[in-house]
């Protein structure tokens, strides 16, 4: 599995400048974004505990190489999102979403 | 063998597994079925094909094994069979959502790793279809090495042969009962693999054409982010609004039934101390609380339809910001929603919360949310003391009045959950991460089992509790009698007038009178006592013809505007019943947070009262 470095400032992604090497994560996407999931990264400042997390999100699907697909957000914030994994619709907030890197299909 | 070989009922949350439970068990069930997800394992027994009895567990739904949350902890223990008393089930049904297949497989290949005898059932095959979907029946069940079932659980399609394979499993696994199971808790690389396993299979016998079309394009409307929250807010306001307003042709009845039963034995009987006691003691008692069943069930018919439909998951997912700002997430509105109809339903539904201090802080502002119980005693003073004037011309002064009493409740909620949370233990709250289910039609007799099953467990509470209590009271305030040459009320020489003078200190700087205290002590038995107490201890000396209305006249008597509003801002943080307590004390498995509770929301209702008193006193001044 690729571990990217991580910085405490959360790269925000540029959706329209997407060049190969920059690290999408599912948390900064715009709705509507459609694409698969490269890998489950570990970030600061999760309420729990990383390993755990990570056997959550796998269970809802979020694994390498499952489809995604940004359905909905909510008002505030556009927080949290509804995400389309597969044929799963998943709730998560974006700032969990951090934790899964993506990459466009 | 002789003892009934005992079969689970698994499978991902939503997948139609309880319905499927009631269908294959009829009405041979046990345990609670309570609104919302089911959350604690129930039992029932079914008769196979070939007269084999065998009961049946349902287990509350889970995506693995490895118990994330209390919940999914009473699944994996009931299929491991780590429960002191109880032994493994000899076999598993799995039940699938036809339309969501691909996570029940990886659930498949961890029970298989457990070696017990395993049936899949295909849940919604008629859905699936309609969605474009295509199971290779024969090939999954090669693949999977087990048997593979279509069914259709709410048509009843599918069952013969569903009950069929029990029984050829019952006859061919017999033997290995006794087997201890091993379970290891698979790594994340495991659960890695199995995915790409799941996903084969998944790949090879089904073909989808993907489309969440109806689900989608309802979520279009009601996920979107303006609409969406004013629907919210239309839905709760028309749930508020029918329980008010439909219930008052169906209250009305009821209330002309206890009266027609009081004139008959008024006619019947001499008046006497038993007259007396079954007049005042029983049928007012009782009716004051019967009066107020069609308003609970109409609540929970709501919610069980916000459950059953899908909507609740939405609910979950349009407030998790606000939640948020307290330190909780979107899952934890759903047990509090549950609290509105009562706190102890609500409680139970604590257990899918994830995280530790979460499901706690959840459990104890819970009762802050205004449960059924409470109506009664708002709607009492309110009718009684708020004039039937219109505010703006659109609203009730008197439903405002009731819906700021609602509101207050829920502030304090978030207030109690913001200090717990984020200033005494420093959390932000637990990553919101919740599967959104398809939307499903309602069933109209799963539903009506579900509120008749309320309205028994609600007379039964009456019949047990309250009746017996309301006996207590009458006696209690009968005797001793007063003396011969009494001048007040008989009532001040009985036992309870001497509680309720001993006690009334406490209670005299909130502006009770010491009627009202001794009813207050009973109310922790149960609130709907409340009224009923207040009814006798008020009415020994009347007698009632009318419940509601002499009620109602004496307190507009006896109570002061002050006294009325202070008992309204008590009854927001009342302390609690003891149903709830023993509850509280059961799902935290501790003494410490029951006492906490009742601590804090004596202090809260104390100072809520007490200013309210004063402050009208002020006013009116």
């Amino acid at each position: 599995m690729k571990i990217y470095p991580m910085s405490t400032n959360i790269i925000c992604s540029n959706l329209l400048n997407n060049s190969k090497d920059q690290i999408i994560r599912l948390g900064n996407c715009k709705k509507g974004w459609s694409g698969i999931v490269s890998n489950l990264t570990f970030i600061e400042g999760l309420n729990i505990d990383w390993y755990e997390f990570e056997e959550r999100l796998l269970e809802m699907g979020f694994i390498e190489n499952a489809e995604v697909k940004i359905l909905y957000e909510g008002l505030i914030k556009h927080d949290p999102i509804a995400v389309l994994v597969n044929e799963t619709i998943v709730a998560i907030r974006r700032s969990d979403a951090l934790t899964i890197i993506v990459r466009p299909l | 063998m002789l003892s009934i070989p005992k079969i689970a009922l698994v499978g991902c949350p939503n997948c139609g597994k309880s319905t499927l439970f009631n269908v294959l068990t009829s009405n041979h069930q046990e345990t609670a079925n309570y609104p919302g997800v089911t959350v604690d394992s129930k039992i029932g027994s079914l008769i196979t094909p070939q007269g084999k009895t065998v009961n049946l567990l349902d287990l509350p739904g889970t995506y693995s094994l490895n118990g994330h949350s209390p919940d999914e902890i009473i699944t994996r223990d009931n299929i491991l069979g780590l429960f002191d008393n109880e032994i493994a089930p000899v076999a598993l049904i799995c039940v699938a959502d036809a339309t969501n297949m691909r996570m029940i497989f990886r659930l498949i290949l961890e029970l298989q790793a457990i070696n017990r005898p395993l049936i899949l059932a295909i849940n919604m095959t008629d859905i699936a279809k309609r969605h474009g979907y295509n199971i290779d029946i024969n090939r999954l069940s090669i693949e999977l090495g087990i048997p593979v079932i279509p069914i259709i659980a709410v048509r009843k399609v599918g069952i013969t042969s569903l009950l069929t394979e029990i029984d050829r499993l019952i006859e061919s696994n017999l033997t290995n009962t006794f087997d201890r199971i091993i379970w290891e808790k698979p790594t994340n690389q495991e659960i890695r693999n199995s995915y790409k396993k799941a996903t084969y299979i998944f790949n090879t016998c089904i073909f989808s054409s993907n489309d969440k079309y109806l689900t989608m394009q309802i979520d279009r409307i009601l996920l979107h982010p303006v609409f969406g929250i004013v629907i919210l807010l239309g839905s709760f306001f028309f749930i508020f609004q029918a329980v008010f307003t439909w219930s008052a042709l169906l209250i009305n009845g009821i209330k002309t039934i206890f009266n027609l039963i009081i004139t008959q034995i008024q006619c019947m009987m001499l008046d006497c101390l038993l007259r007396s006691l079954i007049i005042d003691g029983l049928i007012a008692g009782v009716g004051n609380v019967v009066v107020f069943l069609p308003q609970i069930l109409i609540l929970f018919l709501f919610i069980i339809l916000l459950e059953d439909t899908g909507y609740m998951a939405r609910v979950a997912f349009i407030l998790d910001r606000l939640m948020g700002s307290v330190g909780l997430n979107g899952r934890s509105f759903i047990p509090l929603l549950s609290s509105f109809a009562c706190t102890i339903p609500g409680m139970l539904a604590t257990r899918t919360i994830k995280n530790q201090k979460d499901r706690l802080t959840t459990i104890l502002i819970a009762p802050l949310m205004t449960c059924s119980a409470r109506i009664p005693v708002y709607t009492m003073i309110i009718s009684t003391f708020v004039p039937q004037k219109n505010f703006i011309g659109i609203f009730s002064l008197q439903g405002l009045i009731m819906f700021a009493l609602y509101a207050i409740g829920i502030i304090f909620a978030l207030i109690v959950a913001l200090i717990m949370k984020r200033l005494i233990w420093h959390q932000t709250s637990e990553p919101f991460l919740m599967e959104m289910p398809n939307y499903k039609c309602p069933q109209f007799k799963k539903i009506a089992l579900s509120l008749w099953y309320r309205a028994t467990i609600f007379l039964l509470h009456i019949g047990k509790t309250i009746l017996v209590t309301m006996i207590l009271i009458w006696f209690l305030s009968s005797f001793p009698s007063a003396p011969q040459n009494a001048t007040e009320p008989s009532i001040n020489y009985s036992i309870i007038g001497m509680i309720g003078h001993l006690i009334h200190p406490i209670f005299a700087p909130i502006g009770f009178s010491w009627q009202i205290t001794v009813a207050l002590i009973f109310g922790i038995v149960a609130r709907e006592v409340v009224i009923g107490a207040l009814g006798t201890i008020y009415a020994l000396d009347i007698t009632s013809k009318n419940i509601d209305t002499t009620l109602q006249s004496i307190l507009a008597t006896y109570w002061s505007l002050p006294t009325a509003f202070a008992l309204l801002a008590w009854y927001v943080f009342a302390p609690q019943c003891i149903s709830t307590i023993a509850m509280i004390k059961h799902e935290t498995h501790s003494l410490r947070w029951p006492i906490f509770l009742f601590i804090y929301t004596f202090v809260l209702a104390y100072m809520a009262a007490f200013l309210t008193f004063h402050i009208t006193t002020l006013i009116i001044k």
